[in-house]
């Protein structure tokens, strides 16, 4: 029983907690509601002005949104994203949530949280960003008529000057949300490359061969390194053949990297040949002044087998 | 110094699995452009085992000339085959020699004879025995995507 009334004063805590907490962790960073505000310039008074605003406006919200949506049809992205009738009533119902707590101007860890979200949501069902910018320019827009009738006078401009200070605080983590969700999909896609692109194959006993397509970089080639080194020291292999007949652009760096290659495979007792260097690829490297060494360089795939074959003293006979 | 629009070309004929260059005109920047491209295009095309740069017309070369030759050698070895330079006439190699240019790393007969004889003693690292057809001269085909 004393432990059951422990948990309720704990969860108690944690909620006071909450309300009072101003960071958020998102995507492994803190972010400080209080920060941002101080970032943004917003004040106490601004605050007061936008709380003002949402009273006296929360009578013409439905004005506003009406008109929004009259603007929304027009654009090229409705069709695609709010034509069905029931996302268009969820869609909107998240829109009024969403004013609702804007007008409150409480900039904790729970409003960042939820614009965060509606970065998330945009983001994955891929609205365009400037879509996003669009609408809230044009809610800004709605708005300042809609001020026009219940703040007029001087308080209109300032009134106006807080909120758009309150659209560019929301705007920029819904724009960081975005921006994580581009980083994310980017760095899944070049880790699931980087795994299918080093399959170092024994062709034959004593032979290794490994097709490149792509860009070397130095993270690949170091990829492509440890792979062969390992795979050298579990096959015992004498010549490592690496095509690049699938490389598009050789410069400096890629040459280097591909060389550093054969260079440590040597160290292993495993000569490499380079296969694969077309016309363009030789003119690179000479106009590029690379020193190739003693490197053996083959013009096809075909060539490298053969010379391989005769390093370790296979004879290829037809029989029929 | 001729005039002519369209660049000479150094014509290049397959002997023996062989490229063979045979060097008859004025060796200016844009003859040896083309000459750098046709050579290592056939190259990739021909399955060659060797390019045999034929100077035994030539009178003259500048250390720019040569040095442009160089570097097509350069190219066709790291396409896998052996670049020969046959033929240099005496003057042309002590001028070359007298001018400082760098003259390592090249392989250099006397003659034609000379020439095959060298890449016939040389391990036959091409595949191009192995029934690949090596086609007729034939330059302008520079991309073709089977190959590349």
């Amino acid at each position: 029983m004393q432990g059951a009334s422990r948990a309720v004063a704990k969860q108690a805590k944690w909620e006071t907690e909450m309300a009072e907490n101003t960071t958020i962790i998102i995507n492994d960073e803190v972010v400080d509601s209080a920060e941002l505000m101080e970032l943004y310039k917003i004040t106490a008074e601004d605050q007061e002005r936008i709380r003002r605003l949402g009273k006296k406006a929360a009578g013409h919200m439905d004005r506003a949104f009406d008109e929004f949506y009259e603007w929304l049809k027009e654009e090229s992205w409705f069709d695609e994203f709010f034509a069905d009738e029931n996302v268009l009533a969820h869609v909107k119902r998240q829109q009024h949530d969403y004013w609702q707590s804007f007008m409150t101007a409480d900039v904790d860890a729970d409003y960042v949280q939820r614009r965060h979200v509606v970065g998330e949501v945009h983001a994955r069902i891929g609205l365009p960003l400037n879509a996003y910018f669009a609408a809230m320019n044009t809610f800004q827009e709605i708005f300042a008529h809609v001020m026009m009738d219940v703040i007029p006078g001087e308080d209109h401009a300032a009134t106006l000057e807080s909120m758009s200070k309150l659209m560019h605080l929301d705007s920029a983590i819904v724009a960081e949300t975005y921006n994580r969700a581009f980083q994310d999909a980017m760095r899944e896609q070049s880790d699931s490359i980087m795994a299918m692109s080093t399959p170092v194959t024994e062709i034959w006993d004593s032979i290794l061969f490994l097709p490149i397509v792509g860009l070397i970089d130095s993270h690949r080639a170091r990829e492509v390194m440890d792979s062969t080194l390992s795979k050298i020291a579990d096959t015992q292999a004498q010549i490592f053949i690496l095509d690049i007949s699938g490389v598009g652009v050789v410069d400096t760096a890629v040459a280097n990297n591909l060389f550093r290659i054969t260079r440590a495979t040597k160290l292993m007792g495993c000569e490499s040949i380079i296969s694969g260097v077309s016309p363009a690829i030789a003119q690179t490297i000479v106009d590029l002044g690379i020193d190739v060494g003693v490197i053996r360089t083959t013009g096809t795939m075909r060539d490298a087998l053969a010379l391989s074959f005769r390093s370790v003293g296979v004879e290829m006979t037809r029989t029929r | 110094m001729s005039d002519t629009p369209s660049t000479a070309r150094i014509p290049l004929q397959i002997s023996q699995g062989c490229i063979v260059a045979s060097i008859q005109v004025d060796l200016r920047p844009d003859v040896l452009a083309t000459f750098q491209s046709d050579v290592l295009h056939l190259l990739r095309d021909s399955g060659a085992r060797a390019l045999i740069v034929d100077l035994s017309g030539v009178d003259t070369i500048d250390p720019e000339e040569f040095d442009a030759l160089r570097r097509t050698s350069d190219m066709v070895r790291l396409m896998g085959a052996l670049p020969v330079l046959s033929g240099l006439k005496a003057g042309v190699v002590s001028s070359l020699v007298d001018l400082d240019v760098n003259l390592t790393n090249i392989e250099a007969t006397r003659s034609l004879d000379g020439a095959f004889a060298l890449v016939g003693a040389m391990p036959d690292t091409r595949a191009h025995g192995h029934g690949r057809p090596i086609p007729t001269t034939d330059f302008d085909d520079a991309d073709n995507p089977d190959t590349k």
